[in-house]
């Protein structure tokens, strides 16, 4: 899509959030009929589907995916030229952290904050949860394709790979490192694992391996993540300094 | 206001399985005034509880709140109308604080305004919490996590969650669960004044001489059923509800 329509950006993420919309809606209604490791479980399932069908469609790329993607140029950032485009994502994800951020602070950011802590009692509340899960499933339908559709403007491929089940696993992994309910997390789960796969990938081509122990250790001894371990501790060692 | 009927409840029947944990229970409740409902353990007060306040449906009857035909109804759309419930067993959210737990119940005053401003927006629910706050002493417990609160700040805290929205039927699920007795004579004292304000209350109370005290109204369940009703003096000296209950109660509130 981002093939056709760039190199304008505005426009390009433009379609890229409306076509999220719709997918997350109709993911969201199926999806959110289920909780906790089900919930999981269809979201990969529907991933899968999804992979399956771009797998086995030539306008999407099939198994070769989508080569020459045009690097868009905005306000004189050109996507292809490496330390602007770094510019761009880190631009990106400060304004995605800062919507997200502020939104948590609304009311009804603290609805999704005590969906989380006690789903049941908010109907007993005058809220209907249901409306809220939709709502946030759609909400992260879109900041994982604003992402995503970053990808492409470096290298102007589209690797089919991308749609494999190790990408959203990771993101996942990414999160459950890093400390599930916090915003933060996710950032620092992904810059760690980041930073361990390149030092890994160095020694040995199975950094899988690795990255999959330290998945489990962590959500062994650390079920809330870095964050959830890090944060106390660190106030901790403040408030004995002080 | 006083003396028209709040809330109808006629032949509500559920059944799980083969199970008829309610059956054919019929009772109003008069604005403004204390109606009970107490019965053995298993009598059915819980299920008839979440029957009214829409936590589960029934199989048969009809639950009519101010002449409106709620049955079936989905309980946040029973608080719209204007009924709110507390549970038995505590149900807060603990790992936030009390102040988030009576904001996010208050925030239905709001009227759907303001979901996507600042917290600091929503004036009309802030102030509501305040107020609640101050009215069940929670002011040294406000920034606490719910979780770290006693068992006795826990059950006054989930009445207040429940008062939040400014409901005019307050279902209570035995508020005194656990109780110390000086915690359960303030609880008795609040429960006065609210019904004093004009709030209309249905309990459900284990605690027998409570709801003696309490009651303008008093159903007595047994098995699922109604075994009787009337003023709490009717209803004490009625000798089919003697023989199924009072005896028991009485053992049980001097062990």
């Amino acid at each position: 899509m981002l093939k056709h329509v760039a190199p304008s950006l505005p426009l390009a993420m433009f379609i890229v959030l409306v076509s999220s919309t719709v997918v997350g809606l109709l993911g969201g209604v199926i999806a959110i009929r289920a909780k906790g490791v089900y919930f999981a479980l269809i979201s990969f399932g529907l991933a899968q589907v999804v992979s399956k069908v771009v797998f086995n469609t030539r306008e999407l790329g099939a198994s070769d995916g989508l080569i020459g993607v045009p690097a868009p140029v905005w306000l004189g950032l050109d996507t292809a030229h490496a330390p602007s485009f770094f510019l761009l994502v880190l631009l990106g994800m400060a304004a995605l952290l800062a919507f997200l951020l502020w939104l948590m602070n609304t009311p009804f950011g603290r609805q999704l904050d005590a969906i989380r802590t006690n789903e049941h009692r908010l109907p007993f509340l005058g809220f209907d949860p249901w409306r809220y899960k939709l709502a946030v499933f759609v909400l992260a339908a879109q900041v994982a394709a604003l992402s995503g559709a970053l990808y492409p403007m470096l290298r102007g491929f589209v690797s089919p790979e991308l749609m494999f089940f190790q990408v959203s696993g990771n993101a996942v992994i990414n999160v459950i490192v890093g400390g599930t309910g916090t915003l933060v997390g996710a950032l620092y789960g992904s810059a760690l694992l980041t930073v361990l796969k390149s030092v890994v990938g160095s020694f040995t081509a199975h950094h899988a391996i690795v990255i999959g122990a330290l998945f489990v250790v962590s959500v062994i001894f650390f079920p809330k993540g870095l964050v959830g371990y890090l944060a106390p501790a660190l106030q901790r060692w403040r408030s004995k300094r002080a | 206001m006083n003396g028209d009927t709040i809330l109808n409840v006629r032949g509500l029947t559920v059944r799980f399985g083969t199970l008829v944990a309610v059956s054919d229970v019929s009772f109003d409740a008069q604005r403004g005034h204390i109606t009970s409902v107490i019965g053995p353990n298993g009598a059915g007060k819980s299920s008839l509880f979440n029957l009214i306040s829409g936590a589960i449906r029934p199989s048969a009857g009809q639950v009519l709140f101010e002449g409106r035909d709620m049955t079936g109804q989905r309980p946040d759309k029973m608080l719209a109308a204007g009924l709110a419930r507390s549970f038995q067993i505590t149900n807060l959210f603990f790992e936030l604080p009390v102040r988030e737990n009576l904001r996010l119940a208050a925030q239905f005053v709001e009227n759907g305004r303001g979901l996507f401003r600042g917290i600091a927006a929503s004036r009309v629910a802030l102030a509501r919490v305040d107020e609640l706050i101050e009215r069940f002493a929670l002011q040294t417990r406000a920034d606490e996590l719910a979780g770290f609160l006693s068992h006795g700040e826990q059950r006054r805290l989930e009445i207040a969650v429940a008062l939040a929205a400014r409901p005019r039927l307050l279902l209570l699920d035995e508020p005194t669960q656990g109780m110390s007795h000086a915690d359960t004579q303030d609880t008795e004292a609040l429960i006065r004044s609210l019904a004093a304000e004009g709030l209309s209350l249905l309990l459900v109370e284990h605690d027998v001489e409570l709801v003696m005290n309490l009651s303008d109204h008093v159903v007595v369940m047994h098995q699922g059923a109604k075994l009787a009703e009337g003023p709490p003096l009717q209803v004490r000296a009625d000798p089919a509800v003697q023989a199924a209950y009072f005896g028991d109660a009485r053992e049980a509130s001097h062990a």
